[in-house]
């Protein structure tokens, strides 16, 4: 069996584990690519980008039609998630395997230690007439029951910060950002999860845009691989998001946060002998 | 239910105009998704029927369009791999029709600024 096919169906079991958790894809298809595939981490960062994009644009359309993704909170964070892309992506292509390799283990080791963390209880909501708050009002129909939710998004400065620091993330490592972007919007600037996680969503796809294209310049894009990892993290992305009702949260975190330390060990293995 | 960015409230909370029908955004990514899917699916397939897994240089657009005419993976991979890249600044540009002079559209404007600026560095490298 040829390594694109193998990658097609590793991609559709990472697409789908991914979605499962309620992670992007791309935290598990770059170790998975370099670690059990042998591909060079910096091809699969920019297959994983690849990847980021297509399930971003895919999921937006829908997202944007139902008015849940806050487009223009999310247009406003973009120019600095697309900036910290450019970045990010410049960082990337420049700097060497091995340090990326330590940096990808580092990333695993902290979102793992997230999961372990994760506060059962959601965050209170922000009231919208909240008068230090700032920002600006905006609202959307709870699908669940259909009644309109009001919000205010607030800190427009450390939500900026932050996305800055998410599209270096990204651009550098090949994964969403929304590790970074969701805990941003909902616990410092009062976005309720759902608008957070669709917005941030609606981000991805043009921030690992401005990245990819560095990446592609560079000459470290393989389309041939790249094509079938997009196309199998998005069919796995789909078909995780249709479990995930029927599967056990619980256990499924569990097996992230082993399958991730497995993986971060693998990493700084690789970091240290190249 | 579908209530699209009408839903949208200025700084103080008042709303803004109810826009109905601004579906170009979604559209365009909708477009793109398949388009970049069938590309994808059909370097997939070439590839599993055993056609040659040539490489060239992702910018050389002869070479691109000489591997698409074969037919070869390379040539559908690549294309699909530009359009993947190519949709989000086409769905920014739809945007900024959808929501001519409002902020919204100046906003998308700056990401477009930044996605050429990624470009031009892109090429000048």
């Amino acid at each position: 069996m040829s390594l694109v096919l193998i990658a097609f169906l590793v991609s559709i079991a990472a697409g789908g584990f991914g979605a499962l958790v309620g992670i992007g894809g791309g935290l598990i298809i770059v170790p998975v690519l370099t670690v059990l595939l042998d591909v060079p981490i910096k091809t699969a960062i920019a297959a994983s980008l690849i990847g980021v994009i297509a399930t971003s644009m895919s999921a937006s359309a829908h997202y944007l039609d139902s008015g849940i993704a806050d487009r223009r909170l999310g247009l406003l964070l973009l120019l600095a998630t697309a900036a910290g892309g450019i970045s990010g992506g410049l960082l990337g292509s420049l700097i060497d395997g091995r340090v990326l390799a330590l940096l990808f283990g580092s990333l695993l080791v902290f979102v793992a230690v997230q999961m372990i963390r994760q506060r059962a209880a959601a965050p209170a909501p922000v009231p919208h007439d909240d008068p230090e708050g700032g920002g600006f009002v905006s609202s959307y129909i709870e699908p669940s029951d259909g009644s309109e939710v009001r919000y205010r998004a607030r800190r427009m400065e450390a939500g900026a910060v932050a996305s800055f620091a998410a599209g270096n993330v990204s651009g550098l490592l090949g994964v969403g950002g929304g590790v970074i972007n969701v805990p941003t919007m909902n616990l410092a600037m009062g976005v309720p999860i759902r608008v957070a996680t669709t917005t941030s969503t609606f981000m991805l796809g043009p921030t690992a845009a401005a990245s990819a294209l560095l990446y592609f310049a560079a000459g470290v894009l393989d389309p041939v691989l790249a094509g079938p990892v997009a196309l199998g993290v998005f069919i796995g992305a789909r078909i995780g998001a249709r479990m995930s009702s029927r599967v056990s949260q619980g256990a499924l975190r569990i097996a992230f946060i082993g399958v991730a330390l497995v993986f971060a060990a693998q990493m700084f293995y690789r970091a240290a002998t190249g | 239910m579908s209530h699209g960015p009408g839903r949208d409230q200025g700084p103080t909370g008042e709303r803004g105009p109810v826009i109905t029908a601004t579906r170009g955004t979604s559209a365009v990514l909708t477009g793109g998704s398949l388009i970049s899917a069938f590309c994808f699916m059909l370097a997939l397939a070439l590839e599993v029927l055993g056609q040659p897994a040539t490489q060239g240089d992702v910018l050389d657009v002869a070479a691109v369009i000489r591997s698409l005419t074969v037919p070869e993976p390379w040539g559908w991979a690549t294309i699909g791999v530009v359009v993947v890249i190519v949709t989000p600044a086409v769905g920014l540009i739809a945007t900024m029709l959808e929501y001519r002079g409002r902020r919204e559209a100046w906003l998308a404007l700056g990401v477009l600024g930044i996605l050429a600026a990624s470009l031009g560095v892109a090429l000048l490298r």
